[in-house]
């Protein structure tokens, strides 16, 4: 993996509805590559690479595009933009994302990259209620240093899309940090792949909306009616304090994570017991999901058309869905040796 | 080869159909139902699907539906100590899952436990582990994998009068609905509809299955048959449905409204035949129906419905009487063919 390749994409602005930035920067990566690129109405890109021969199976490998993200709804007078709507601790406009996730931190807005930060009233001013429990998302504003309504609504109109202003680096023992791993991983590992010479036909759908409900992948798994897809995402390691055993959902340095449930699909049992034999054989890494929680496209995907049978790979992602993912290198590296093991096999299947 | 309703839902409920694991179940019915059917094939999510072609030209196509799969746990984790993780499979109660015999997928008896020490009030699913009798991680791995189910493990037995208790009669009770519809159909060469036999993967996780066997049959008509609760036991909330009192005909659930000309055929051709019948108002809960309905351009559907208390237990209870008044109105129903008239589609 060339990890400030991958960083780079990471850092790309592609909230969920606007995911151009990303697709930008896979045609970037793969132009000469000789792979064919096509859009479909909601925005998905598909992409297609010939190989040797074409597989008796058709294999769609996806990842998504977006990532979490805050929609713009108005500001008031003081120039504060306001970016929740329902008392809920989780805005419906943001993904599933924590409110002490996003309280506190940078954020940009819209395509010209307008810098803010989320505040809430100073603690001084706090009651005791309010210290002891999470803040809700309407109880934050985002300051981008405007004086008026006006100005703010100028610079950030309604519908505008914030997300996370965070860097990116290595640190620890091989461990990286950086906004959106979920899922430019999996955007990473395909780009990657689509660059080498392939025995078989490859094709790839990068999908938006996946933090809203799977929307895209509804789409392009109609378009597309593949035999089986490989569903590469990022999931919950919650390999962190006070935490052990089952409820870890995955944890980090077991490679790739291959769930035979997750909270929206009962995945293909034999591919799945497939995939574990491939990695038992070729001394690769890889773990089961402990816990039925958490979705990704596979939802979608599988319900789609006739039907389609599913399988994911995610990589074990702690604090996902913040502005500070945490991976690890060699589970990475796990998964990207899947890849070829996993089309090859099912092409064929 | 089944000498009774009783010994049909016996041997059906006897197989281990949890939700995504419909597999075997899903081959013995294949066997069982061939003989009544024309065409045979499974799709990628694993529903199966019998069709039994009509000598009549252009004939309308119906779907009849029941799903095959039943709630459960899968294992998603396996304590050093041999102890067994389990996530649940479908809305179960933990009240009911406490402290109960369950078969897992490879043979294995099992008991399920909850945590020691759990309190009442504090039960939930994931307070709930399973033992084999395994001492570590690796002895348990030799009968229990992490992806394989279990469910409860409680034979069929017969209460008095026509009432019938156990395990699983959601939904195997429908699946022998079907088959003995299709077993009544199979002499007719020149019925008034292509008839198509599904029996549906994963229901119990939000109807998933249904909506890929529905688009590739594409029906214009269809008929769910699925369990529906009764509002006749102690502590129950208000509703209609009682056991025994007949087959319950679709009003609504929480995933559709059924169309008025499939109620009011349905009900006109229970008087004809003097079927008792009631009406189905589910306060929560879904089926298969609602998505029948929205496949493709839309289609015709409804539900015929078995009464049944304590649905998701080891105490599924239902009436024999009910059993025979909805496969007596199915078949008078299919046999009237295209009663209705759309005349708002044109």
């Amino acid at each position: 993996m060339q990890i400030e390749n991958f960083f780079s994409l990471c850092e790309v602005f592609g909230p969920a509805g606007e995911e151009k930035g990303v697709f930008q920067w896979i045609e970037k990566e793969l132009s000469g590559h000789g792979v064919s690129i096509t859009y479909d109405k909601v925005g998905n890109m598909h992409l297609y690479k010939p190989g040797k021969k074409p597989p008796p199976n058709k294999v769609l490998f996806t990842a998504h595009a977006d990532e979490v993200s805050l929609m713009i709804q108005s500001a008031d007078e003081m120039g504060f933009l306001l970016f929740g709507g329902s008392q809920s601790l989780t805005s419906r406009f943001a993904g599933n994302m924590m409110p002490t996730a996003i309280c506190g931190k940078r954020l940009v807005v819209g395509k010209n990259h307008i810098p803010g930060v989320v505040c809430i009233k100073p603690i001084s001013l706090q009651s005791e209620a309010e210290k002891n429990k999470p803040p809700f998302i309407d109880e934050m504003r985002l300051d981008i240093g405007a004086k008026t309504k006006e100005e703010a609504l100028s610079l950030c109109p309604i519908g505008s899309l914030a997300i996370f202003d965070s860097d990116s680096y290595s640190f620890g023992n091989g461990r990286i940090k950086a906004k959106a791993v979920d899922d430019r991983i999996g955007c990473y590992l395909i780009t990657e792949y689509c660059k080498q010479n392939l025995p078989f036909d490859f094709h790839a759908a990068i999908l938006v909306q996946e933090e809203l409900g799977c929307r895209g992948a509804h789409v392009a798994a109609y378009i597309q009616q593949p035999d089986i897809a490989v569903v590469l995402d990022a999931t919950t390691a919650g390999d962190v304090g006070q935490v052990s055993g089952m409820q870890c959902i995955t944890v980090q340095g077991e490679g790739g994570v291959i769930s035979y449930i997750d909270g929206g699909t009962i995945y293909d049992y034999a591919l799945t017991q497939k995939a574990f034999a491939l990695a038992r054989e070729n001394g690769i890494k890889a773990q089961v999901k402990r816990m039925a929680t958490g979705a990704n496209d596979a939802k979608s995907i599988q319900r789609s058309g006739v039907g389609v049978r599913v399988i994911s790979l995610s990589l074990p992602t702690r604090y996902i869905h913040s502005s500070a993912c945490v991976a690890q290198l060699k589970d990475m590296e796990a998964m990207e040796k899947m890849i070829p093991l996993l089309h090859n096999q099912f092409a064929e299947e | 080869m089944f000498n009774s309703h009783y010994a049909l839902m016996k041997e059906f409920a006897s197989r281990l159909s949890v939700s995504g694991r419909e597999h075997d179940f899903s081959n013995d019915l294949k066997a069982w139902m061939k003989p009544f059917a024309d065409t045979v094939s499974t799709d990628a999510m694993g529903n199966l699907l019998l069709v039994k072609k009509t000598a009549v030209l252009d004939a309308p196509r119906l779907l009849l539906t029941a799903h095959m799969d039943q709630v459960g746990f899968m294992v998603t984790h396996i304590e050093n100590n041999g102890y067994i993780r389990l996530s649940p499979v479908g809305s179960v109660n933990p009240i009911a899952y406490s402290n109960i015999p369950v078969k897992f997928s490879r043979g294995s008896k099992g008991i399920l436990v909850a945590e020691t020490n759990c309190k009442p009030e504090e039960m939930k699913p994931n307070k709930l582990y399973a033992d084999i009798g395994t001492i570590s991680l690796k002895e348990t791995e030799k009968y229990v994998q992490v992806g394989d189910v279990c469910a409860i493990d409680v034979p069929l037995m017969k209460l008095k009068g026509s009432r019938i208790a156990g395990a699983a009669l959601d939904n195997k009770a429908s699946c022998a609905i079907i088959y003995k519809i299709a077993q009544l159909l199979s002499a007719e060469e020149a019925l008034p509809f292509e008839v198509g036999f599904a029996f549906t993967v994963q229901e119990e996780v939000g109807c998933r299955g249904s909506k890929t066997i529905a688009y590739s049959f594409a029906p214009s008509y269809a008929l769910n048959f699925d369990v529906t609760p009764c509002y006749d036991t102690i502590g129950s909330i208000p509703g209609n449905v009682r056991l025994g009192k007949g087959a319950a005909i679709k009003i609504r659930d929480n995933t559709v409204i059924v169309c008025k000309t499939i109620v009011d055929s349905l009900e006109q051709t229970a008087k004809e035949e003097s079927i008792p019948i009631q009406r189905e108002i589910i306060a929560s809960g879904g089926s298969d129906t609602g998505v029948l309905q929205l496949t493709r351009q839309g289609v015709a559907a409804g539900s015929l419905s078995l009464p049944c208390r304590h649905i998701h237990t080891g105490t599924e209870t239902i009436d024999s009487k009910d059993f025979d008044a909805i496969v007596q109105l199915a078949l008078a129903w299919i046999m009237k063919g295209k009663v209705f008239e759309f005349e708002s589609l044109g």
